[in-house]
């Protein structure tokens, strides 16, 4: 088990990547390369590498550039344990953004994948656009298409003279306290999630 | 969701060779083997054959590697090894399966990995 993740860098200056990895992490790229999977194997040679950390229980290794692609290899020491290389992920995916951040590189759609045996396992990143998309598309009902139906069915009542006025105020009123409600709900979904969660930099797995 | 097009792809490989050649096609469920070996009785030549998709990440972790690797040296029991793919194949992978000697398929028909498996087991 191992795992990737990939950041696209609107200005890919391999020069300004290494001396930022280097002033963070410091030079540990032989280290971290001699402890990895690809040195017993050989598979992949240290010059495919251009920078490396490696920690008690892990190590990362960020491969040469590739377009404009910033690609970070992740391996555990413990390769059974599917939380730690979800928290691995996760760790060396916010660090390094902090990173870029601090170095005012500009990145952007993040990607993540763990290769558990022979399966993949995507993670996904919610931008705050994206966030915002999703609550407005699982809320649309609820917000938008149920009131507007519910008037609909009470004017359609009136005009047909099944409903008298009375009870047709009090389903407006029912209708408009339903409404309102939604609209809180979406307003507190928005705070939570856009607000407050997106703003954690990190990658979620489904297993 | 992820959507695994691995065993519906193999499965149809396999009916499609199954149909045109005497192959003998040996699918294997282990980890660490080929997903599918196909023998060629008159030569005794075989060629053995690996499935990879990426899902959502589009694209095959550099790491895939290791596995094609291990795979590729066990030239006691195979000729060649041809990795087929449903997502993209990053260009230092692409390097590195080609030092290995395996060939990458992107995207094939099953008509097209089908040839290609005739074509390495006639070489």
């Amino acid at each position: 088990m191992d795992g990737e993740f990939r950041i696209q860098l609107k200005n890919y200056d391999s020069h300004k990547i290494i001396e930022a990895f280097i002033e963070y992490y410091g030079d540990h790229l032989d280290q971290a390369y001699n402890k990895s999977a690809y040195y017993r194997t050989g598979d992949v040679k240290r010059s495919d590498i251009c920078a490396g950390y490696q920690t008690s229980d892990s190590l990362f290794l960020v491969y040469n550039r590739e377009g404009n692609y910033l690609k970070v290899y992740v391996e555990p020491s413990n390769k059974k344990d599917i939380n730690l290389m979800k928290e691995l992920i996760n760790r060396y995916f916010k660090s390094v953004t902090q990173m870029l951040d601090n170095k005012h590189i500009k990145w952007h759609k993040p990607q993540a994948t763990i290769t558990l045996e022979e399966c993949p396992l995507p993670g996904i990143y919610k931008t705050k656009k994206e966030a915002l998309k999703e609550i407005f598309e699982d809320q649309r009902e609820k917000v938008v298409f149920t009131p507007i139906g519910t008037f609909l069915a009470i004017f359609i009542a009136r005009y047909l003279s099944i409903m008298d006025k009375i009870d047709a105020g009090k389903d407006a009123e029912k209708a408009l306290t339903s409404t309102l409600e939604a609209l809180i709900v979406v307003l507190l979904l928005i705070v939570c999630q856009v607000f407050l969660v997106s703003t954690k930099r990190v990658f979620t797995f489904k297993i | 969701m992820i959507i695994n097009k691995e065993p519906d792809f193999l499965r149809q490989l396999c009916e499609e060779l199954a149909s045109r050649h005497n192959y003998q096609l040996e699918k294997v469920p282990y980890a660490g083997d080929p997903d599918l070996l196909v023998k060629n009785p008159a030569s005794g030549k075989a060629v053995a054959i690996e499935l990879k998709d990426a899902g959502a990440y589009g694209e095959l972790p550099i790491s895939t590697i290791l596995p094609i690797s291990k795979l590729a040296k066990q030239t006691d029991k195979f000729a060649k090894v041809i990795l087929i793919t449903f997502s993209n194949v990053p260009a230092l992978l692409s390097q590195k399966l080609a030092e290995l000697n395996v060939e990458a398929i992107t995207r094939p028909t099953v008509k097209q990995a089908a040839e290609k498996v005739q074509l390495a087991l006639s070489a």
